[in-house]
């Protein structure tokens, strides 16, 4: 188990070093002088000579990105140009929230997600079955920022009853949440559905049939078990589409996550935060699929640590 | 040798117009697919009728008139420089099809020979073009346009580019293994046994096989196309103002959407059936012709 | 055989149609037979000939939008068809079971060989976690599988085809049925194991009462354990006999023609193997008169007009075919 562990650990590093050097690239592709870009454009011609020579602009490209590398490790993303502060501490401030935000989303798409993709397979072509096939397709269809507007509208100006953005309370919570989960759970709906179908045509459910068992056993023991495994991929996957949400939801609500950061970067055309927050999205979705990795090797007894 | 490949010709063409036949009446009886192609017939006749729908300039601004709701006079009302919502919309429709199109073609001009050589030379080549797939997809496909956008810079032509360029480790992952899988059939190991051009068994066996998946694809990488755009506009980093964007026009609204909602209602709608116009009929297309693959 | 004892479970009129995009097929057609108490019966035909359709319909094991059922099965008195759901539920792995053809995919992945076993001692004989483990153990031995108490704890991938069939005989057997239907229980496994397997079989039956329907292809495996053999084709029972006159004296030709594709090894045998001229017909498009007669070898003018209705010719035999009704 602990090799397996570690060969899977370290198996992200291509991965990791890949993003980087998308990510270091990025920079190099941008138009003008890096220098000039990072030291932002009220920068004194001097500070760019300064920040040149800091960079190591003028030496050879595998030679920047090893000192880019080197900093990378160290956890020195720059500073940011737009308010002045270390990116690292600027993204460790809002890292938590966007990650309180993403569980609480993924919580509730699997809580609504799963039972409803298990009951439309148990009756394909009912009613049921097109109530959610309908609605999951309605789900990814739509607009998470518009739904959070909608949501907004309804819930914080017409009834009152909760805030309409910022952070605090657990009712600050509730909209965001609900707008992020709400395509996510139509993914994962639709994902059970198919993969119950699947394992419910299996002959080991008929099996389990022959022996007497009850229904309900025979769907959650012996179905929807099975059905775990496929799913809790499609699960893990989501979270990228999360993420990307989350950026937007973070928008409609003010909420003070690393989404909100990338497109205040974005806007603002400072680099190094846009640069360091997206590197930490990508590190953060390469976590998560690693951390589904395990999770699939813990539940599928087929599968082998070493 | 002509014989062999009349043969072989044969087999192929029993192949596509048996599976091809059913699917169709498969997909005739699909109601959620049939109602997806009359809303795409809509949103088609929306975005490429709209300057004889509505008259006029739908960037012009008539402050006299800003935030009115909907009346006879504006039937969707109007929004904070008094532009006719409606007008906007139904221009709307055009910036948001020709971002699909252009995506969606981005996507298919790079993504499917990248993918159809890389699936079907294998060996070392594969190995670099996958490995690089890889490392594209360790980003969310919003993000890795949101990144994209923030090198590029804003504006309709770069919106275009960063979403299409998002889009193509997908196409690549999904020609590739049709390609892995039409690869093994007993056709195509008969038409290279007989000595046939790889550029033909390409052309000839390969993609007529793969490409009920890139269509299916298409239609709904054309919905996720519209959505990203829209997410760009929203955040002020896609098309900008004054040109009619569906998502900058939601997110200008947001300021007004206290008082007037329906500045922020009928956009999103226009967004909502845009896509899943495309959803219902790739949806139903892939029940038709692609019962294998899910998701 | 005494014929006067009171059958197990008697089939009358049995009709499994499903419904498909083409229409609907008559998988089983009007098929009946009787099954007594401690015996062991032969459902023989081709693949496709409906005889594992029966055994999934005897039970209820049909997924109910796709398939309709109707006849009787009546089992202990009463019909199994038109029983309540949850009744017929306590009856499945209690007093009637099932072993499959495929022990490959017929066991739950991802649960332990014993806790399989388990699950039917705990619903059925009502045992406690401990015992029905302990129960589950003792029956992977009386199935001579080595180091039970060790197999039962692992998950079906790491046993081989033979062993997870031994399982799933356990799995059948464990609540004592007096029935059990056996589905091609040796067709996906190698000819050696398959020979071990029937020998199980044939010695766990021995020291029972249960009965057994054997459903196979194979004649020689019929030959081995069955008393009595029914032949089903294209939906329908053909024929039916005890083992030793149908072999020595069959009267279908469809029966005829199965036996003489087995192949036998003699010395001095002259006897060429022949087989069954053309195809099971297809369900949706079935010939007119005897459905076997596209492909019978002494098919008459009337055969292909109405079809043979069976014909008890002999103490506990009968056939359906025109030559067997004009003798």
């Amino acid at each position: 188990m602990l090799h397996f562990l570690i060969r899977r650990l370290l198996s992200i590093v291509p991965v990791l070093l890949g993003i980087s050097l998308l990510l270091f690239l990025m920079l190099r592709m941008l138009p003008g002088d890096p220098a000039q870009v990072l030291a932002g454009q009220m920068a004194s011609p001097e500070d760019v000579r300064i920040i040149r020579i800091q960079m190591g602009l003028d030496q050879p490209l595998y030679i920047q990105y090893g000192v880019f590398l080197k900093r990378l490790v160290h956890l020195d993303l720059g500073v940011s140009a737009r308010t002045q502060n270390s990116v690292t501490a600027e993204i460790w401030a809002r890292l938590p929230n966007t990650i309180l935000l993403a569980v609480c989303a993924i919580t509730l798409a699997c809580m609504f997600g799963i039972p409803a993709g298990v009951i439309a397979a148990i009756r394909p072509y009912s009613w049921t079955d097109y109530l959610v096939t309908l609605a999951s397709l309605f789900g990814i269809s739509m607009p998470v920022f518009w739904l959070g507007l909608m949501l907004m509208i309804l819930f914080s100006i017409t009834l009152q009853w909760l805030p309409a953005g910022g952070i605090g309370t657990w009712k600050h919570l509730v909209l965001p949440s609900i707008t992020l989960a709400s395509f996510v759970v139509a993914f994962i709906a639709r994902m059970t559905r198919s993969c119950m179908l699947e394992v419910l045509s299996q002959d080991y459910v008929t099996t389990a049939r022959s022996k007497g068992l009850k229904e309900k056993v025979i769907i959650i023991k012996h179905a929807l078990k099975n059905a775990l495994i496929p799913i809790i991929t499609v699960v893990g996957l989501q979270f990228g589409l999360l993420l990307g949400g989350a950026v937007l939801t973070e928008t409609v609500f003010a909420w003070p996550g690393l989404g909100r950061l990338i497109v205040d970067s974005i806007l603002a055309r400072d680099y190094a935060m846009i640069q360091g927050s997206i590197l930490i999205f990508g590190l953060l979705y390469t976590l998560v699929n690693l951390l589904v990795d395990l999770l699939y090797a813990f539940v599928d007894p087929r599968v082998h640590y070493d | 040798m002509t014989d062999m490949k009349d043969v072989d010709k044969g087999l192929e063409s029993d192949e596509n117009t048996a599976s091809g036949s059913r699917g169709w009446a498969k997909l005739k009886r699909n109601r959620a697919a049939l109602a997806g192609g009359m809303l795409l017939l809509i949103y088609l006749v929306c975005a490429l009728g709209a300057p004889v729908l509505f008259k006029g300039d739908p960037s012009a601004p008539d402050l006299m008139h800003s935030l009115s709701p909907p009346s006879r006079a504006y039937f969707l009302g109007t929004d904070e420089l008094g532009r006719s919502i409606l007008g906007r919309i139904l221009y709307g429709a055009r910036v948001s099809l020709l971002i699909a199109v252009g995506v969606v073609g981005v996507g298919l001009v790079i993504g499917v020979p990248v993918g159809l050589v890389s699936g079907y030379y294998g060996g070392k080549t594969d190995f670099i073009i996958q490995r690089f797939t890889d490392m594209m997809l360790a980003f969310p496909g919003f993000l890795l346009a949101l990144a994209l956008v923030a090198i590029l810079g804003v504006g309709l032509k770069n919106t275009v580019i960063s979403i299409g360029i998002s889009m193509i480790p997908l196409y690549i992952r999904l020609v590739r293994g049709c390609v892995l899988t039409v690869k093994e059939e007993v056709y195509v190991e008969a038409a290279r046994a007989c000595g046939t051009r790889d550029l033909n068994i390409i052309r000839r066996h390969i993609l007529p096989n793969v490409l009920a998946p890139i269509i299916i694809q298409t239609s709904l990488g054309m919905g996720t196309a519209i959505l990203f755009a829209a997410g760009l506009g929203f955040l002020g980093i896609g098309v900008q103002p004054p040109t009619p964007e569906w998502g900058s026009m939601l997110g200008s609204a947001r300021a007004y959407m206290m008082g007037k909602p329906h500045v922020a209602t009928f956009p999103g709608i226009a967004i909502f059936l845009a896509v899943l116009s495309f959803n219902l009929l790739g949806d139903g297309l892939r029940d038709a012709f692609d019962p294998r693959s899910r998701i | 055989m005494n014929r006067s004892e009171v059958p197990l479970l008697s089939v009358r009129n049995l009709i499994t149609s499903f419904h498909t995009h083409d229409g609907i097929v008559n998988a089983v057609n009007g098929v009946d037979f009787d099954i007594f108490p401690g015996e062991t019966l032969g459902l023989v035909g081709e693949s496709g000939c409906g005889k594992s359709v029966t055994a999934m319909s005897v039970l209820r094991l049909l997924n109910p939008s796709s398939a309709t059922t109707r006849g009787e099965v009546i089992f202990k008195g009463e019909n199994l068809l038109a029983m309540t759901p949850e009744k017929i539920r306590l009856i499945r792995g209690s007093e009637i079971s099932m072993i499959f053809q495929e022990p490959m995919t017929s066991l739950n992945p991802i649960l332990t060989v014993g806790e399989q076993i388990a699950e039917s001692l705990r619903l059925h004989e009502k045992l406690d976690q401990e015992k029905a483990w302990e129960k589950a153990v003792q029956m992977l031995k009386m199935v001579q599988i080595p180091s039970p108490e060790i197999r039962a704890g692992q998950y079906p991938h790491k046993l081989s085809g033979g062993m997870r069939q031994r399982a799933m005989i356990a799995m059948a057997l464990c609540c004592n049925p007096c029935l059990v239907f056996a589905d091609e229980p040796t067709t996906a496994l190698d000819v050696t194991i398959q020979a071990q397997i029937i020998r199980l079989l044939d010695h766990l039956k021995k020291g029972s009462n249960m009965s057994v329907v054997l459903i196979t292809h194979d004649l020689g495996v019929v030959a081995r354990m069955a008393a009595r053999v029914v032949v089903m084709y294209a939906g329908k029972v053909v024929e039916e006999a005890p083992v030793v006159p149908l072999f020595h004296d069959p009267r279908h030709p469809y029966t005829r023609g199965l036996l003489n594709s087995i192949p036998v090894l003699k010395h001095d045998s002259q006897a060429r193997l022949t087989e069954i001229p053309g195809m099971v017909p297809n369900l949706l498009r079935m010939p007119e008169g005897c459905s076997f007669h596209p492909r019978c070898s002494q098919v008459m003018d009337i055969c292909t007009k109405k079809s043979p209705s069976m014909v008890h010719f002999a103490e506990n035999r009968r056939a359906a075919c025109w030559r067997v009704s004009d003798e």
